[in-house]
């Protein structure tokens, strides 16, 4: 009559049907007769059945589709790339969204309009003019005009001379591009005969994420088009992954990721990420914009996925 | 191309055939056939959907591969669903320390399951519980994993799964009101306190 009270995971297991025959007998014959356990498997059953009728989640069409872009042809080679690079977009639009702040009237940035004579490449125009010069720092929001402001429009003024990239110069000893270029050989195919494919690197580590791409995949890679002189790290996958999930993507521009600078913003360390949103026909980068990027907010980052100054890949009709 | 040969094959016949003659179209039926269920236990684990995508990526691409390391011991949605726990630890641990609010709006489809008060607050109260004991939950009551799929995917003993189980409906229990519904007007959120 008086049996022990048998256990909650008994009671739990009982109502999953994962007990022996002789634990069944000995549960229902206890519950009969208990009130108090009789009560605690009501409870926990009743949790049970609410689980259950939350019913599967669905994807939906997008997402859907998202996860088939991202994979499709993972198998082959440059998957990888291809993937990384669409984990990357994700992962800059959801800090973009959620954490951006627009920053204008760096001087770096305001030379991105370009004449026509000049055809400055995009990636010297962003670059800082003395990559050993002091770090970028904002102090104050009166720096920062805007919650989230374009940065400029430079719609078909953003021009790139063929061999402008400054990758070359700034990082001769860069490792070879550390994942399969497929998102550039994408990128190029679209872009007229002739577009270049511009990256650099600040004095930071961009190197040393090349390695670690190479070694591990868990890099974000440079791309590179044409003469493949060059292809670096850009973001980790690491700190891509970790801003990511730290935010919620809201942003639905196409996106594409420019350039990745450490900045001091109000004393704790930032990114300044620049993206370009890419027109309609893909071909051109139609407008730039600029955020800044709390890592504090974001997550923990570690002190090498930071990079001091990291401009990434992009191709631009000349 | 759709090959029905191809599709009424096992999932473990699939990934062979994959190994065997890099067929991709056998991959690509059992990203088919696993894609949702994946994502929906990543986001019943993780809490949002972005999350989710991103693990079901993981896990994915962990699938194409290695592919060739699976052996077949077991079944394949075992693994699948190692591969998912992981994912979702993996990201779970990264965002550890800035957790997002999460989302408030359900996204089950399943018709007749309830009012969308209640669905919220099991949600919430699902989302309040240890990853440990909501994968264990999630998995048990609405993915309707037996104790040992359980442990496999998990990675731990049966008692363990047991345990967890146990004490995430324990958990629940004392989050939901008596008949599983919630505080009126709790915002979605706000779960009556058992008494």
């Amino acid at each position: 009559m008086n049996s022990p009270h048998p256990e909650i995971e008994t009671i739990s297991a009982y109502i999953d049907g994962e007990v022996s025959n002789r634990e069944r007998a000995q549960v229902e014959q206890h519950l009969a007769s208990c009130a108090s356990c009789g009560a605690i498997s009501k409870r926990m059953r009743t949790a049970s059945v609410n689980v259950a009728a939350l019913g599967p989640v669905q994807m939906t069409v997008d997402e859907h589709r998202a996860l088939r872009q991202a994979l499709l042809g993972a198998t082959g080679a440059g998957a990888s790339s291809r993937w990384r690079l669409d984990r990357l977009q994700w992962s800059l639009a959801g800090a973009f969204a959620v954490l951006a702040v627009a920053v204008v009237g760096f001087s770096f940035m305001r030379s991105i309009p370009t004449d026509d004579g000049g055809q400055e490449s995009l990636t010297e125009a962003m670059a800082p003019a003395d990559e050993s010069a002091a770090p970028i720092t904002i102090d104050s929001d009166d720096q920062i005009p805007g919650k989230v402001l374009a940065l400029a429009e430079v719609k078909d003024s953003v021009s790139v001379a063929k061999g402008g990239s400054r990758s070359a110069e700034a990082a001769p000893e860069a490792p070879a591009a550390v994942a399969q270029p497929d998102a550039a050989r994408d990128s190029s195919a679209q872009s007229n005969e002739g577009a270049e494919t511009f990256s650099a690197r600040g004095g930071g580590n961009g190197g040393d994420g090349g390695g670690a791409g190479a070694a591990g995949g868990s890099a974000y890679a440079g791309a590179t088009t044409g003469g493949g002189d060059a292809g670096e790290a850009l973001l980790t996958e690491d700190a891509g992954v970790r801003c990511s999930a730290a935010l919620a993507a809201t942003q639905t521009d196409p996106l594409e990721p420019i350039a990745v600078r450490e900045i001091s913003y109000k004393g704790r360390p930032a990114w300044l990420v620049v993206y370009g949103v890419r027109e309609r026909s893909g071909n051109a980068i139609e407008e730039l914009r600029a955020f800044v990027v709390e890592l504090d907010a974001c997550a923990t980052l570690p002190a090498e996925a930071l990079g001091s100054a990291v401009l990434s890949r992009s191709t631009f009709k000349p | 191309m759709r090959d029905p040969d191809l599709e009424a094959q096992s999932d473990e016949l699939l990934v062979s055939s994959f190994v065997e003659s890099k067929d991709q179209r056998a991959l690509e039926i059992l990203l088919g056939r696993h894609e949702s269920r994946v994502f929906g236990i990543a986001y019943r684990i993780l809490g949002n959907r972005a999350d989710a995508l991103d693990a079901t990526q993981d896990v994915f691409l962990t699938v194409f591969r290695k592919a060739g390391s699976f052996r077949g011991q077991a079944a394949f949605t075992t693994w699948l669903y190692r591969l998912t726990t992981n994912a979702c630890h993996d990201i779970g641990r990264r965002k550890a320390r800035t957790p997002l609010p999460m989302e408030t709006l359900p996204h089950s489809e399943s018709p007749g399951s309830g009012d969308m008060e209640t669905r919220l607050g099991v949600e919430n109260a699902l989302r309040a519980l240890p990853q440990d004991q909501r994968v264990a939950v999630v998995m048990r009551d609405l993915y309707d994993l037996d104790y040992e799929q359980i442990a496999a995917a998990t990675g731990v003993p049966l008692g363990t799964v047991k345990s967890r189980i146990a004490r995430g409906r324990q958990a629940l229990a004392g989050l939901l009101d008596d008949t599983g519904s919630m505080e009126p007007g709790g915002g979605g959120g706000r779960l009556r306190k058992q008494k």
